[in-house]
């Protein structure tokens, strides 16, 4: 019966059907490692959960611990609030550091070999512990800057007040001198952190073909022309990819406060709130995904039309 | 105006041109020293207090040059922590999950890259759900799931179940099957990878008469190098410098270096390293040395094939 009906399939859909054969790894690691801790995890948010050595109990107990870290936890809602005021500023701040790094190591000039090799390590570092350990070290013996590499550490404040100072009296707005501020403070830790970002902007920029600048210098264009009118846009796909990686990689770091927060309640046993906590946090990303997606797909749409 | 006027102001122009040019690549060059900087600063100073010796750790005079090296921190960093030892379970993790990542990412990325199947858009919507789904969520979970592992209840319909936890199998089963650390980014590389490729190779074969897998094999992997040189060293650090899976999954005596690592200081406390005065501070050659040690296997590795590497991130084409 079933061969019957295999050989009534044409043979495009018998070569398709293949596909799935590729992808029957992926999909039996998705039922064994993905799905059943997902939904295993939903139904701890909605349950108290208590492990013994023989295995764990859940007693259902509705939405209590969803109202528990709404309405009682304040240090979640203000590590949230904290979270994503720096997932709001930092984002852009490192896609334009990162783009501005990978079109300088794009360029050709002499040394750019040794330049780009320095500037690649910050991926072979990616862990945040050996940096803490190199950074909490250097604080501690130089005692020169507040510069943290981690996170945005407690005695930042005194040491650009210079800087602070200088672009107050300039008249510029406070908005904005608290931005820059904000900036130079975290410089060490943005550019750090903008590694793996710098790498898939420079295989963007490389898969630009080069005979558009060649066509846009025969007529005239201005590197800065060809820079809005070519680079800009044929980026805009990477630029999707980077802010993506950036947000999503933003929970991965051992500075995120609210990760911490999660992982300090399951370590103490309170399985059911660490879960609660981690959904309600998951949602609000996915929802800021959700509008990086929706907006990067309009402006893709309507470029091409 | 005549000729000559006319040959000056070109002239003119073509020096205003180079003036110009001069002008940017010193501004670049200033600009790379300033960044190289930042980047090198904290990995000469690891280094270079590493090999300082106790008695000049302390010496205010001392900033660049020790007065006098001195391998205590590197012995005394080894002894803490457990260096070959979780060295060896480090690079059995690594190597074990990044050659099974790399087979299991890669067929992925094709099936994904070539084929047209129902229900293709579910596929790319559980594999963007691995990618953003952060896993200390569900650390709660795949810790039980992994302290009884029976693959979705297939083993347990023979009554048996793994013990994944305390062994390198915690990192190398799930990427046997796509679903390791990070795997979803490793997929999505070779699906934009092999994406990129001319279809008329594969036809050619397949009108030679050559089947789907050995295309594949034969074919498609040798023109995607790249990716999975990529691949590779991403899985090898990504790996190598773990700490939230590798905390979560080993909590006896030997455990991955990075976690070694981070309770390195209480580590040296508890074992009796403090100078006369009993302060922390005097500890900083060990704990950087231990930070040296635990960096430095992937940053060989990197010196080596940074080459290889630069290449093949410009010409994966990461995105699709």
């Amino acid at each position: 019966m079933k061969k019957r009906k295999l050989s009534r399939l044409s043979v495009s859909d018998r070569h398709n059907l293949n596909g799935l054969l590729f992808l029957l790894p992926f999909l039996i690691g998705f039922l064994c490692f993905y799905l059943e801790p997902i939904i295993q995890s939903i139904t701890f948010s909605f349950s108290d959960v208590t492990v013994s050595l023989s295995g764990y109990d859940t007693v259902p107990v509705g939405l209590k611990n969803y109202k528990f870290i709404f309405k009682e936890d304040a240090a979640f809602n203000t590590r949230v609030m904290l979270d994503f005021t720096n997932l709001l500023w930092k984002t852009p701040v490192i896609i334009v550091l990162s783009l501005f790094l990978a079109i300088l190591i794009n360029q050709k000039f002499p040394g750019r070999i040794f330049i780009r090799a320095v500037f690649f390590l910050p991926v072979i570092f990616s862990a945040g512990i050996v940096l803490q350990i190199i950074q909490s070290d250097l604080v501690v013996s130089s005692m020169s800057s507040g510069n943290s590499l981690i996170e945005d550490g407690g005695g930042v404040a005194n040491q650009s007040m210079g800087l602070n100072q200088l672009l107050l009296q300039a008249g510029i707005q406070e908005k904005i001198v608290e931005f820059v501020t904000k900036i130079t403070n975290n410089f060490f830790s943005l550019i750090w952190n903008s590694g793996i970002q710098m790498l898939i902007f420079l295989s963007g920029l490389q898969s630009i073909p080069g005979s558009l600048y060649e066509a846009a210098s025969v007529e005239g264009a201005s590197s800065w022309e060809s820079f809005c009118k070519i680079t800009v846009p044929m980026l805009v796909p990477t630029l999707l990819l980077n802010t993506i990686y950036t947000i999503v990689d933003s929970y991965s770091s051992t500075s995120n406060s609210v990760m911490a927060l999660i992982t300090s309640s399951i370590n103490t046993a309170k399985y059911g709130r660490a879960t609660a906590m981690a959904w309600v946090y998951f949602v609000l990303i996915g929802l800021i995904l959700g509008v990086v997606f929706f907006v990067s797909t309009r402006t893709k749409k309507s470029s091409r039309a | 105006m005549s000729i000559k006027n006319l040959f000056d102001s070109r002239y003119a122009l073509a020096n205003k041109k180079k003036a110009k040019e001069i002008a940017i690549s010193v501004f670049r060059l200033l600009f790379c020293i300033c960044i190289c900087y930042l980047f090198l600063y904290p990995i000469l100073y690891m280094i270079i207090t590493s090999f300082q010796s106790p008695s000049s750790i302390e010496d205010p005079t001392v900033i660049w040059v020790p007065k006098q090296l001195s391998l205590d921190g590197l012995k005394g960093a080894i002894k803490e922590l457990n260096y070959w030892k979780s060295a060896g379970l480090t690079l059995t993790i690594t190597l074990g999950s990044t050659a099974a990542a790399l087979c299991s990412c890669a067929l992925a990325g094709y099936g994904l890259a070539r084929f047209k199947f129902p229900g293709k858009f579910i596929v790319f919507v559980l594999l963007i759900l691995t990618i953003v789904v952060p896993p200390q969520i569900l650390y709660s979970s795949t810790y039980i799931l992994y302290r009884f592992f029976d693959f979705g209840g297939f083993l347990s319909i023979f009554g048996l179940h793994l013990n994944l936890l305390e062994s390198p199998w915690v990192f190398i089963l799930p990427s046997m099957f796509g679903a390791g650390l990070r795997n979803g980014i490793f997929i999505f590389i070779f699906y934009s990878s092999f994406k990129g490729l001319p279809y008329e190779i594969e036809e050619a074969a397949k009108i030679d008469g050559c089947g789907v897998f050995k295309t594949f094999l034969q074919v498609m992997v040798p023109m995607a190098v790249p990716a999975f040189i990529t691949v590779l060293l991403f899985s090898i650090v990504w790996h190598w410098t773990d700490y939230n899976s590798s905390a979560t999954y080993f909590t006896q005596e030997l455990r991955p270096l990075v976690v070694m690592l981070k309770n390195l200081s209480t580590n040296l406390y508890m074992g009796g390293y403090r100078d006369a005065s009993g302060s922390v501070f005097s500890l900083r050659m060990y704990l950087q040395a231990g930070a040296m040690l635990t960096i430095a296997p992937p940053l060989i590795l990197y010196i080596f094939t940074q080459k290889y590497f630069t290449e093949s991130i410009e010409r994966t084409g990461l995105v699709g």
